[in-house]
């Protein structure tokens, strides 16, 4: 026996923003999210860009050489960074920045442009020569600004 | 208030949504002990947390609600977390209790993009769903015959949390499929990448790796349609749980999230298969339940149960291998959970009975795992690479304090005298770690070493002679056993 059921009022607004915050994080992804390697809320499992190597590197004053991440941030952080994520890489490099008043931070992030490229040449990631985008790199920061005084890559 | 008119079929879609208490119990159950299970796990990786003063939430706002976390509140986010897992399993709980683990759970995973899990983040979407479920203690079924229409329109009515539930998995499987939209995605060279198991590699040669992407979005799309299609479920579960153990088994990093994922399609189930179980559970338990039931219905008795079970807990609790401090914030925790709980829902004899219960397995646990241990390595192990050797002294301290059988801690903490030149406690670090292994390469050229400036001829002689029975070539050892047989030994 099928008996009606009509939806209460209090019921239905619940369903309805339930069901739009469910659909709305993932088409935020798609329609406005600048880092598309921020897949977070995105149900992107297993996805191309999930595979695609990055790396990020920083460097603090005048030294030549990039830092070693590790001694900084925890070894988990270092591999976000090394998927690309926008977000932690800036709020790394604004550590860096925090702790180091008055020097400068420059950032270098490079990410694959498709998955596996840099798989053979992994030096390829690293190469800090690379002021801009080939082939098979994409230099995904704007270079060597400091970024302590841009604020962002 | 009126009602807003929608289609009927809709409305019936959510409204008229039937869900047995059976299935539900048998949900409850495996879904939040393998919660349980989920959040023991994470205990481990609780130094991440704070780690060199640094975190980043899940959205920026947090950055200003939540505190900076750390690896002691984050143990006792975790330990909550498992105990109250435990008891929800148990049922007989409180809504709130539902409430205050979505709660715990959502802090926990919003902190730190350290979690970034997927099916932490489905977790995150459906322990909300969950604390809103129509659990059979808390919706009373009527007695009334002539109040049964109305009544099972109602009951109906409540039971929408479920289908939001598994609305949420069809918007998953769209937005997986929609991804692999991709051509990297479409030729298999992103499953060649992903995919390390040997028979599933095979398969895929065998049957071709684009077809097998095809049929992997194939697969995702036919879900978010049969599962919501009761006549389907026998297909949906088919597949669904054949694709996720399939996924499992493939070699990818994936935490729990495929059997969390089985679990969820135990709401599947057709009902008289679960008659049948049911049928067997309530003559085998069912005399328990009475027996518990009787006594809840003894106030003084359940009281009484009640406060020996939070006394055993507290001695239990100090069983922990964890630092005093946070074993007593843990305990604090779960005593006012316990306590809060037995109030609420006045059933005393069995909230002690799962007061103790989920108490003993946390402790077990921990003392049966590997947990504790990697949790002490990794806090140690990230000191020591950030140059905080005294800091990393103390976690290897403690983690051989409550692992003396580990011979990789000895040879840490040896190591980590040695940097800061406590010579003689490192030589007794790496005798303690060689009785446990005598044929460690790197144990045996430290304590030669360590043997040989002490001017322990013997000692150094024989560590020497092993370390180069594993690798003949090494300098160091050469020199050291040479240098002693020059001297006559």
């Amino acid at each position: 026996m099928y008996i009606a059921a009509k939806m209460p009022r209090r019921e239905s607004i619940a369903i309805h923003v339930l069901l739009a915050v469910l659909i709305l994080l993932p088409v935020h992804y798609y329609a406005c999210n600048e880092d598309k390697r921020d897949e977070r809320f995105a149900w992107r499992m297993f996805s191309p860009t999930r595979v695609e190597k990055c790396s990020a590197q920083f460097y603090v004053g005048d030294e030549p050489r990039a830092i070693r991440t590790s001694q900084h941030f925890h070894n988990a952080w270092v591999g976000v960074a090394q998927r690309g994520r926008r977000q932690v890489i800036e709020a790394m490099a604004q550590a860096l920045c925090d702790r180091n008043p008055d020097t400068a931070v420059r950032v270098r992030v490079q990410c694959e442009k498709s998955p596996g490229v840099a798989a053979q040449n992994k030096a390829l990631l690293y190469d800090p020569n690379q002021g801009e985008s080939s082939d098979k790199i994409e230099l995904v920061s704007r270079g060597l600004f400091n970024f302590c005084v841009t604020g962002s890559l | 208030m009126s009602d807003i008119k929608f289609p009927p079929a809709y409305q019936k879609f959510w409204m008229a949504f039937e869900v047995s208490t059976t299935k539900l119990r048998l949900f409850r159950f495996a879904f939040f002990a393998l919660f349980a299970v989920d959040a023991w796990l994470q205990i481990a990786h609780a130094p991440r947390y704070g780690a060199n003063d640094f975190n980043v939430t899940h959205f920026p706002a947090l950055d200003f609600v939540f505190p900076m976390p750390s690896r002691t509140m984050m143990i006792v986010v975790f330990g909550a977390q498992a105990y109250l897992g435990v008891r929800l399993a148990l049922g007989g709980v409180s809504r709130a209790a539902y409430i205050v683990m979505a709660a715990l759970f959502a802090f926990g995973y919003y902190i730190s993009q350290l979690n970034s899990l997927q099916h932490h983040y489905l977790l995150s979407i459906a322990l909300c769903f969950i604390a809103a479920f129509p659990w059979p203690e808390l919706s009373p079924p009527t007695e009334s015959k002539a109040a049964i229409p109305r009544e099972v329109k109602r009951q109906r009515q409540k039971n929408w949390p479920v289908r939001m539930l598994l609305v949420s998995l069809s918007v998953m499987y769209f937005f997986a499929a929609v991804s692999k939209l991709h051509p990297m995605w479409l030729d298999g060279t992103t499953l060649k990448l992903e995919l390390s198991a040997e028979w599933m590699r095979d398969l895929c040669d065998f049957i071709g790796w684009d077809t097998m992407a095809y049929l992997t979005i194939l697969a995702e799309l036919a879900l978010m349609v049969l599962i919501q299609l009761r006549r389907l479920w026998p297909l949906a579960m088919a597949v669904g749980i054949s694709m996720h153990l399939a996924f499992e088994f493939s070699g990818l990093e994936i935490g729990l999230f495929s059997y969390f994922m089985v679990i969820i399609y135990l709401l599947l189930l057709p009902e008289p298969f679960l008659k049948k179980i049911a049928s067997w559970i309530v003559p085998t338990f069912g005399g328990l339940s009475g027996l518990l039931q009787k006594a809840n219905d003894k106030r003084l008795f359940a009281w009484l149960a009640f406060a020996v079970s939070v006394a055993i807990a507290f001695t239990v609790t100090q069983l922990l291998p964890l630092p005093v401090g946070t074993i007593m914030t843990l305990l604090l925790i779960t005593s006012i959970l316990a306590t809060a709980d037995f109030l609420l829902v006045r059933r005393g004899a069995s909230a002690a009975g799962a007061h103790l219960l989920a108490t003993f397995s946390l402790v077990l646990f921990l003392h049966s795992t590997d947990a504790i241990r990697d949790y002490y390595r990794y806090w140690g192990g990230q000191e020591r690479r950030s140059g905080n050797i005294s800091a990393a002294i103390v976690a290897y301290e403690d983690l051989v304090r409550f692992e003396p059988t580990y011979a990789q801690g000895h040879r840490r903490l040896g190591d980590l005298y040695r940097r800061v030149k406590r010579n003689d406690e490192a030589l007794r670090e790496y005798e303690e770690g060689l009785k446990l292994d005598l044929i460690d390469f790197a144990m045996n050229k430290a304590a030669a070493q360590l043997y040989h400036l002490k001017g322990m001829g013997e000692e150094a002689l024989a560590c020497a002679q092993r370390g180069l029975l594993i690798k003949r070539n090494d300098q160091d050892l050469r020199t050291i056993r040479d240098h002693w047989k020059k001297n006559g030994l």
